[in-house]
């Protein structure tokens, strides 16, 4: 535990480059720039691999809602991987900031994902020794925030899962899983959050509730990617990145216009 | 059955790209698993194959898919079979141990010619040659008699020292036989050099027996000098069924190092006795098939009439001292090493078993799955039933690799503390068929289990993500948990401890795992310890004062005042003396008592004021009784101040009676052999042997090193034989040689199967963690902080386990020693020791080890392929 507040302090490359406040005093980061140059993710080698990605042109600059919008099997996951610094292209850059992460060593990579971004995964992916208000907890311990504690609470209350704090994964619902993993990846106050399809598994009313949550991040100054394959979140996006087969096929404002999320429904 | 499965897995079969995801490289085992399980979802509502395609399509997948569960656990299955083979080797080697002494045995004596009875003519008298074999042809069936041959045999002290070697002073005896005899009764066996032949009658050369040889590592060929200064060569090392193994000094202990026998021609010993034509021993085999009883009184009568007034003793093969101590023992050790082999075994198979069920486990969600989906449950148990059977076949190959390959250690070990003519330390085959069914069954039956506890279960239990961690029970009380385990820290502190109070039940049968690994480690090394604060015991008490000092052994009782005690007393050698009566004595119990089993001593009647030494007492006072060997008061259930019958001679006139003395138990000594006791001469009136010695103790006087003195007492006329007075000690670790060299190897084996144990509890832990572990990456965790957290929680299991071991290991070894030893070894008195390097080992085991093991996945987790690992949806 010394070891993760001890890291908080050092200027590692994943350290965003400045900061600023809030309305509440509490310390945002200045989004760092999502880069993406001619990126391509290919599985396997010879006739039999696959090709997840192809020469993917993507620049997110400055706070903002995206939604990365596709069929099932297109590369969503794929693309999210590569700007979370989880995984490597194998083709084109990515950068982070500035930092090149094709060319970064595995530890700073690491730095990258502690302090710079953070995910909501597909499949939760909660740790289900530990309890709701532990796994949030995670979140802050891992990014090192100081007050942990108070940003625990603060983020589990803000996911309206106060009362639950204490139950285990296990005896939550899969929309209440959902949003303590939402939760996990506020907590640690980073700048970038990427969440792979967030309400896919919820109901209309539960999906609008995280939906809420997401874009409260936008205002607080962090940049939110969101995979979906439902074309009807994309309404509520800044901006709308559908790729097909691995491609980006259109990149831009939704058509007809940003509309708030009460005007949601599938 | 296999039609059953066969629509179903015609499905399967089927399945397009259900493979392609399954292959995907680093993912988790279980993302291997779940693959075609995942595939029959989106098959199932597509076309179905046909029955004929589907059968065979069917057989295809279900062994492709369980290629795939053992590929992906290799390492596992390999190192869990190692548990099950290290086991059953260690058993088959242990309990190989009482075959191979009756085959060794029966061979080393039958090849030898053995006797079937013996004559010896009585205390120094000889009779001419002839005389005796007289005797045998004079029985009223002499063809009853297959062989016989006459002997000349005498005590000596045998001196074998080399220059820049360690001295070799030791008592001994000279064996001649008749070269001419054909077949040679009591033969000599040929273990270095070469073997007696005609052309070496009376000339001055002889075979030194090869256990004394070995013991003092003499060399094959060389120069001894026996009593009367006179140098003899020896052109080889051989043994002979009487010198197998020789009695110590004190009952009950053997020696090997501290006695010596020279085989010569009988003309050889003729000379060197000076008794040229003499013979004083003639021993025989009866034809097969003879009554040996009968014959041997046929040849009392016949000594009797043709031998007048000649005092002879008849023996019979089952008199031989050394065939006694031989035999007798078998049963017993055996009955400590099947003990211990069956620990270990038991702990092997427990750990495994509890391994593979955490194996099977692990795919209950897969099984949950199937159920869902309406597979039948006999076609769900195929799989893991089929990796129980594939670690139970690699399990008995490894048990075949390791019986062997301790089966040859302590063949070569017993070879080598215990020489014997002829050690068959074969394979025992049925021996290890035995173990080898234990160890093929039981992966299987572990499989089952967890299996059986699948299918019970609702489909849709096992299907929830949780469902196949942590146990029901767990669940079901989480906040009360949660408060009755108040943690400190922030969450990654949390975690070890939390991620095991969430599957108490598979903590504690890890923790249980690593226990039965620990026990067997303390029980195998608490024994060795014992052996060793045994002997340490003895030789503290036997040093504590004058080390240096010997004992000088009268062939009979005598006066204080007699020409040879005054010799050795007077003699320029000796500083300072006391002299001691050891007297053969018997130890009967408190009187009136139920009968015990009675104890022969030898009761030393000494002045427990000695100047040179006495012994040191643990309980009571050295005066006013008996002084007993703790193991003896035990065995006796007698106490300090209680009374026990001392069987003993009594001067009557000019001879001896036994009689029966109830005698007070002043006090304990701590010499740690059962049949040595101590008198006070003040206590011993009632005896009439005040004034009479036949043991002096003596102090090398200054100028005289403990050899010089050895050297000249031994040529006082008179002087039965020299020795050093702590010569028991070396009586005491001949005894428990075999012991501690088996003990030697299974520790080895005990503490590679610890480690294996400690290693496979720990991998499956560290695989039950792939996907936790990859959450942590992806948070931006370094793998060296994911590392520690593996290593806290399996530290935890380790301490929990250790201490479990420790103290059932700490039991189990009392157990062994007190209940165990206390047949195996009667003679002596065992207290179970844990030394503290023993302790310190195990802790430094049991817990660093244990912890450190997931360290050996260190790379596993530097190299995750956190995507993929992540990707997989349980
Ligand atoms: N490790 C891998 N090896 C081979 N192919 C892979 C691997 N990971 C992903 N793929 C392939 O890459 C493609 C894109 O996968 P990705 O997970 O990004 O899709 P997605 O858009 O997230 O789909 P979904 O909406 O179903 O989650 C798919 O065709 C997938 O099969
Ligand atoms: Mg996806």
């Amino acid at each position: 535990m010394r070891d993760a507040d001890a890291d908080t302090h050092g200027t590692g490359p994943g350290r965003a480059d400045s900061a600023r406040r809030d309305a509440h005093g509490t310390i945002v980061p200045v989004v760092p720039r999502i880069d993406l140059c001619g990126v391509g993710k290919h599985y396997g080698g010879g006739e039999a691999g696959v090709t997840a990605l192809e020469d993917v042109d993507l620049r997110v600059e400055g706070s903002a809602f995206v939604v990365v919008l596709g069929p099932s099997g297109c590369g969503k996951t794929t693309l999210l991987n590569l700007v979370g610094a989880l995984d490597i292209p194998t083709a084109g850059t990515v950068r982070l900031g500035g930092a090149d992460l094709t060319r970064s060593s595995q530890r700073e990579r690491r730095e990258i994902r502690r302090h710079t971004v953070s995910f909501v995964f597909q499949s939760f992916n909660l740790f289900p020794a530990l309890t709701a208000r532990e796994n949030v907890r995670f979140g802050a311990d891992v990014a090192g925030r100081p007050r942990a504690r108070e940003v625990t609470e603060e983020v589990l209350d803000g996911v309206g899962l106060a009362p639950r704090g204490d139950h285990f994964p296990h005896q939550l619902s899969g929309g209440e899983q959902q949003r303590v993993a939402i939760a996990r990846a506020l907590a640690t106050g980073n700048p970038i959050l990427l969440a792979d399809e967030p309400t896919g598994e919820l109901d209309f009313h539960t999906g609008v509730q995280i939906l809420v949550l997401l874009e409260a991040q936008t205002a607080a100054g962090r940049t939110v990617v969101v995979v979906t394959h439902n074309r009807e979140i994309a309404r509520i996006a800044d901006r709308v990145v559908e790729l097909s087969s691995g491609r980006i096929v259109t990149d831009g404002p939704p058509p007809g216009g940003r509309v708030p999320v009460g005007d949601l429904r599938w | 059955m296999v039609n059953g499965g066969g629509r179903r897995g015609a499905v399967l079969g089927e399945t397009p790209g259900g493979d392609g995801h399954a292959a995907t490289p680093g993912n988790g085992n279980s993302g291997r698993g779940a693959a075609p399980g995942s595939g029959r979802r989106g098959a199932a509502s597509g076309d179905d194959g046909g029955p004929v395609r589907g059968g065979a399509g069917s057989a295809g997948l279900w062994l492709r898919w369980s290629w795939r569960d053992l590929r992906a656990r290799l390492l596992l299955v390999v190192a869990l079979a190692a548990v099950i083979g290290e086991g059953t080797g260690l058993y088959a080697g242990l309990t190989s141990t009482s075959r191979w002494r009756y085959e060794s045995y029966d061979a080393s004596f039958a090849g030898l010619n053995v006797h079937d009875l013996r004559i010896s003519v009585d205390a120094g008298a000889t009779v001419p040659r002839g005389r005796l074999r007289d005797v045998v042809a004079a029985l009223p069936d002499p063809a009853a008699v297959d062989a016989s041959a006459e002997r000349l045999m005498f005590p000596t002290e045998i001196e074998a020292s080399r220059p820049g070697h360690k001295e070799v002073l030791v008592r001994g005896e000279v064996v001649g036989v008749d070269l001419t005899a054909r077949p040679l009764v009591d033969g000599i066996s040929v273990a270095a050099g070469r073997a007696l032949t005609t052309a070496d009658r009376g000339r001055p050369v002889g075979v030194l027996d090869h256990g004394f040889a070995q013991a003092n590592d003499l060399p094959a060929t060389g120069t001894v000098r026996i009593s009367g200064d006179r140098e003899i060569g020896y052109v080889g090392e051989g043994q002979s069924p009487e010198y197998f193994v020789l009695p110590g000094e004190q009952p009950g202990l053997i020696t090997q190092a501290g006695f010596g026998v020279l085989y010569t021609s009988l003309e050889t010993a003729q000379n060197l006795a000076g008794e040229p034509g003499a013979v004083n021993d003639l021993v025989l085999t009866a034809r097969p098939g003879t009554d040996v009883a009968a014959l041997q009184r046929q040849l009392t009568a016949a000594v009797a009439e043709r031998l007048p007034g000649v005092s002879t003793t008849i023996t019979n093969r089952d008199d031989i001292a050394s065939r006694q101590i031989m035999y007798d023992s078998i049963e017993s050790n055996q009955a400590l090493w099947n003990a211990l082999a069956l620990l270990v075994l038991v702990g092997a198979m427990f750990a495994a078993f509890n391994l593979v069920g955490r194996v099977v486990d692990a795919q209950r969600r897969e099984i949950g799955i199937g159920m869902a989906l309406g597979v039948p449950s006999r076609m769900l148990a195929l799989r893991p039933l089929l990796l129980g059977l594939q670690i139970g076949i690699l399990g008995v190959l490894a048990g075949l690799a390791t019986g062997m390959i301790i089966t040859a250690a302590m063949g070569a070990m017993l070879r080598d503390v215990w020489p014997l003519p002829d050690w068959r330390t074969g394979f025992q085959v049925g021996v290890f068929a035995r173990a080898a069914a234990v160890g093929l069954l039981l992966p299987l039956v572990a499989a089952v289990h967890p299996v059986w506890r699948a299918v019970r279960v609702e489909p849709v239990r096992a299907i929830h993500a949780s469902a196949i961690s942590g146990s029901t029970r767990a669940r079901a009380r989480p906040r009360r948990r949660r408060r009755g385990f108040p943690l400190p820290g922030g969450s990654l502190a949390r975690m070890p401890a939390r991620n095991l109070a969430r599957a108490p039940r598979r903590m504690l049968l890890t923790a249980l795992g690593i226990a039965a690994a620990i026990t067997a480690q303390v029980v195998f090394t608490g024994q060795l310890d014992t052996f060793t604060r045994t002997t340490d015991a003895a030789e503290t008490e036997l040093t504590s004062t004058s080390p240096d000092r010997l004992r000088v052994t009268l062939p009979s009782v005598q006066p204080v005042t007699s020409p040879t005690v005054t010799a050795v007393t007077g003699s320029p050698a000796v500083r300072g003396s006391d002299a001691t009566l050891a007297l053969p004595t018997r130890l009967l119990g408190p009187p009136g008592s139920a009968p015990h089993e009675p104890i022969d001593t030898l009761t030393y009647i000494l002045d427990v004021d000695n100047r040179i030494w006495s012994p040191s007492i643990t309980e009571g006072s050295a005066t006013g009784g008996l002084l007993l060997a703790a193991k003896a008061a035990h065995d006796l259930g007698v106490s300090v101040g209680g009374t026990v019958l001392l069987r003993h001679p009594r001067r009557a006139g000019d001879g001896y009676q036994t009689v029966d003395t109830p005698l007070r138990v002043a006090g304990i000594h701590s010499f740690p052999v059962r049949s040595v006791a101590f008198l006070d001469a003040a206590d011993a009136g009632s005896f009439g042997l005040a004034g009479l010695t036949n043991v002096l103790t003596v102090l090398p006087a200054p100028g005289y090193d403990q050899l010089d003195a050895m050297r000249t007492l031994a040529a006082v006329p008179g002087v039965g034989s020299v020795v050093p007075a702590t010569g028991s000690i070396e009586e005491i670790r001949a005894l428990l040689r075999t012991f501690v060299g088996i003990l030697r190897i299974a520790e080895i084996a005990v503490l590679l199967l610890a480690l294996l144990i400690a290693y496979n509890a720990m991998s499956i832990a560290m695989d039950e963690r792939r996907r936790e572990q990859a959450t942590m990456l992806a948070f931006g965790l370094a793998p060296r902080r994911v590392l520690a957290l593996a290593v806290a929680e399996s530290a935890l299991i380790g301490l929990l386990g250790t201490v479990i071991g420790l103290v059932a290991g700490y039991w189990t070894l009392r157990w062994t020693v007190e209940v165990l030893l206390a047949d195996t070894l009667p003679d002596l008195g065992i207290r179970a020791v844990l030394s503290v390097p023993t302790l310190l080992t195990t802790l430094l085991l049991g817990v660093f080890a244990v912890a450190v093991a997931p360290l050996l996945s260190a790379r596993r987790v530097r190299r995750m392929d956190v995507p993929s690992t992540l990707r997989v949806i349980e």
